[in-house]
């Protein structure tokens, strides 16, 4: 799951008590669950009774939904904020049921851009709903609580969304969309919905976009656009006058006119006009798994975008032929002006003597690559830093500021900051300050990570018993090295520290697992070398579903990439002993 | 050989566990309680509900370990011990090779009363010792709700019930299986470690990729069991006393 994105401002926080209407105070969490699944995830478990309101759509009762709920070892107490009683929480959790992936029809856009059509292969049980329903209903009753409100702008982009025809609600295009054919998802007065029940297809039409306006040409009203690329100048593709409307331009192309409906242009392979539903096996042009008929991929179903930087450029006697021959994925025959057959969509490429972008990279102003590359908050250059959290004080690789531009000199020699002086990092008190300092108390490095038996934070797997019985407890692993040292033996209990447990008072317990596969390592740290220690656990783990078990983002710090706050929490310094119960505690690494 | 064959190539295992799960799914059996005991072997030895398992081997060598992954489970014996030693005939062996206990025949309490963990003749007189406390592998026992439950012997079966109806009469392998058709612990491999077919052909598979790991970072791979015909053969990347197996 994603992370929560805890340092932008206004982001619901516990810090201050600052007035409520600053801060978020309702939250829909949709199939995530951040209780366990969120860095510092005691701060998360905290921060969720400070809502007035949470939603949680799940196939089952997640730690996010269950946070308030009595401890069972201890009644007065949240489940998931110890030392809050449940009766101060006053936040309302509402859990609605949800589908699961083979109890729903719509698409799943990959990483790779892949949009690929699955099927629904029975009911969900029970109340549970497919999530486009569960939206579909939410915004309808939206829409009519804002329309029935006094209207001002701030209530306009509720009350006038336009959600299909509802009589009165058409707020952009009264020459546009009430006058849709029948045959478009919006002409049959029901919105989204089909037999009452919000249909995939009518958002992926949408989502492709339609014509508005007859045009001169086949063109008609309700008929699918082919795609959006030079929109004035071919028929079937999205016009800049007015004439379409798109939910979204990266979708155009993917469901187009059906075969004998009428419009534009059709695809022989899916008679429907659903691309995304394309499942050829074939892989075209140089065998390197392009599979351009498997699913469509946005944009254009281009599968490589930039591939234009794979041929000559022109000016080049070779122009538009690959430079790896045996690996082509785009080329362009008779003097670079006839495209091969079988290749990708064409990206960045023109031939000799046509108009258009000429460079690869299309989306730069020089349509080229670039090795120093500004816009970066961490600098031109690609620079190694150590975690927030660190044993070291100096950086291992870059001594003096004036070797990198971007680093920021600490004190008058000129010493380079050791992490990231840009990093996505909320100043709250259960981080290091920054620059990772190193704190005596925290020797051991610390990492986490996932098991191929259970999936993320566990909803999915944690409520399957054979899932727990191949993975039923967190464990962590470290070295004999360690556990020597530590008179830690395989299985004992163990309890981990780290910055945020010691300000939470929450420790983190879980089995030892005693490995060759971690070896302690020499580092020099203040130009001495030291051996450091580290070890590694997992964090699929919380109170809820079969196998419960505390969860290793107790011990993570909220931490991002500096450009897009992408988690970066997953290395930390901490602490570890033995604790087999108050009768058998062994002593913290010095 | 005639009659099927299963190869498991441990070069290939990445050790997901993904055929404990198919085969406990294929047979219906019950999870068994666990609890994290320091190893990613889990639960700790073959089940009557867990017919196969992954055992999690680290190995040593200069600076650098090794974690293996063998998936053990019963070897389908081209002649069975299991079969000759049960009093009531419920162990069979079809001409397919395949060995199998029938649940409908199987009566613990008339071959044994002795209440310890290797008391059955069908676990006695198993050549293949080398885990569960020396156990055979035909297993009677799991752990639910923290008691032991003991029932009748269970073992690998070869998934012969997805094999079809026109299998199940000729008895012995025809041809290509629809991939469907195969056994459930090949079906869900992801990295295809697990292969069935006739067992020549599966044997030949086995020595040519054997040669192959020799020659490329593995010298000490083998086929095994090398000295005592089944139906289900590993391909090893190291010698079978490094994954605690021994010669029959």
């Amino acid at each position: 799951m994603t992370s929560w994105p805890a340092g932008i401002p206004g982001y619901y926080d516990d810090l201050g008590n600052p007035p409520k209407a600053q801060y978020i105070n309702g939250l829909m969490c949709w199939g995530q669950n951040p209780a366990v699944g969120g860095p510092s995830s005691s701060f998360e478990r905290k921060s969720l009774a400070n809502l007035e309101w949470l939603v949680c759509v799940d196939l089952w009762k997640t730690e996010t939904a269950a946070f308030w709920e009595p401890d069972p070892n201890n009644p007065t107490d949240c489940i998931g904020i110890p030392g809050r009683a449940v009766n101060t929480v006053g936040t309302e959790v509402y859990l609605l049921p949800a589908a699961a992936s083979y109890e729903k029809e719509g698409s799943i856009t990959n990483s790779g851009r892949w949009s690929q059509w699955r099927y629904k292969a029975l009911d969900p049980p029970g109340d549970a709903l497919d999530d486009l329903e569960i939206i579909n209903r939410l915004a309808k009753k939206l829409i009519a609580l804002y329309q029935a409100d006094i209207p001002s702008p701030l209530a306009d982009p509720v009350a006038k969304l336009y959600w299909g025809p509802y009589p009165g609600v058409d707020a952009h295009g009264a020459d546009c969309r009430p006058v849709a054919p029948l045959s478009s998802p919006l002409g049959n007065g029901n919105g989204y919905e089909t037999g009452g029940h919000a249909d995939p297809h009518k958002v992926a039409w949408e989502y492709n976009g339609y014509f508005c306006t007859n045009r001169t040409g086949s063109a008609i009203i309700g008929t699918r656009v082919d795609g959006f690329f030079n929109g004035n100048s071919a028929l079937g593709n999205l016009q800049e006058n007015g004439g379409t409307s798109s939910g979204n331009w990266l979708y155009c192309s993917h469901y187009i006119n059906p075969i004998g409906g009428g419009g534009g242009n059709t695809d022989p392979m899916v008679t429907n006009g659903n691309r995304m539903e394309k499942r050829s096996t074939i892989d075209t042009a140089s065998g390197i798994g392009l599979y351009n008929n498997w699913s469509m991929v946005w944009p254009l179903n281009r599968r490589i975008i930039y591939n234009g930087a794979s041929v000559y450029q022109p000016g080049h006697p070779n122009v538009g032929q690959p430079l790896a021959p045996s690996k082509w994925v785009v080329a362009w025959d008779s003097g670079g002006t006839a495209a091969r057959a079988g290749g990708d969509v064409a990206d960045g490429y023109t031939p000799p003597g046509g108009t258009g972008p000429r460079y690869p990279f299309i989306m730069l102003p020089e349509g080229v690559g670039k090795l120093f590359g500004s816009g970066r908050e961490d600098g031109p250059f690609p620079e190694h830093y150590e975690p927030w959290e660190t044993v070291m004080t100096e950086h291992p690789l870059t001594f003096l500021a004036g070797e990198n531009p971007r680093h920021i000199p600490l004190d008058p020699v000129g010493k380079v900051s050791v992490t990231s002086p840009t990093a996505f990092a909320h100043a709250r008190p259960e981080h290091f300050e920054h620059p990772g300092n190193k704190n005596p108390d925290f020797p051991i490095v610390g990492t986490t990570y996932r098991l191929t038996e259970h999936w993320q934070a566990g909803q999915m797997t944690r409520n399957n018993p054979w899932l727990c019985q191949l993975q039923p407890n967190a464990f962590v692993e470290l070295s004999e090295q360690l556990a020597a040292i530590l008179g830690i033996s395989n299985g004992d209990r163990l309890e981990v520290k780290t910055k945020r447990t010691d300000y939470y008072g929450t420790s983190y317990f879980a089995v030892a697992c005693v490995t060759k596969r971690f070896k302690p390592y020499s580092i020099e740290v203040d130009g001495s070398v030291d051996t450091v220690h580290h070890i590694g656990t997992v964090w699929h783990y919380g109170y809820t579903g079969l196998c419960t078990d505390d969860s290793a983002n107790l011990l993570t710090a909220h931490i991002g990439d500096a450009n897009t706050g992408i988690p970066e929490s997953k290395g930390f310094i901490c602490n570890i002993r033995r604790n087999n119960g108050p009768l058998d505690i062994g002593p913290w690494l010095t | 050989m005639t009659g099927k064959r299963i190869l498991i190539d441990t070069s290939k295992c990445i050790g997901c566990k993904a055929c404990q799960i198919a085969c406990q799914q294929w047979h219906s059996l019950t999870a068994e309680d666990t609890t994290f005991t320091g190893s990613y072997t889990n639960p700790p030895e073959l089940s009557e509900t867990n017919l196969t398992l992954i055992r999690f081997i680290e190995k040593e060598e200069g600076d650098n370990v090794k974690f293996l992954f063998l998936t053990s489970r019963c070897r389908h014996c081209q002649d069975p011990r299991c079969k000759e030693a049960c009093p009531l005939g419920a162990i069979k062996k079809q001409k397919n090779g395949i060995v199998r206990i029938d649940p409908d025949i199987c009566d613990p309490t008339a071959c044994s009363t002795d209440p310890l963990w290797v008391d059955r003749p069908c676990q006695r007189q198993c050549p293949f010792k080398d885990f569960g406390g020396g156990t055979g592998i035909p297993r009677r026992q799991y752990v639910k709700n923290g008691t032991p439950i003991s029932g009748k012997s269970y073992k690998c079966d070869f998934c012969y019930d997805r094999f079809g109806k026109a299998q199940l009469k000729s008895g012995k392998f025809v041809g290509a299986f629809a991939k469907s058709n195969r056994p459930a612990c090949e079906v869900t491999c992801g990295p295809g470690a697990i292969k069935s077919g006739a067992a020549n052909t599966m044997m030949n598979k086995a020595t040519k990729r054997v040669k192959y790991l020799k020659n490329h970072g593995y010298p000490d791979a083998n086929v095994y069991p090398n000295d005592f015909p089944t139906h289900v053969i590993w391909v090893l990347t190291e010698k079978p006393e490094v994954y605690g197996l021994s010669s029959v």
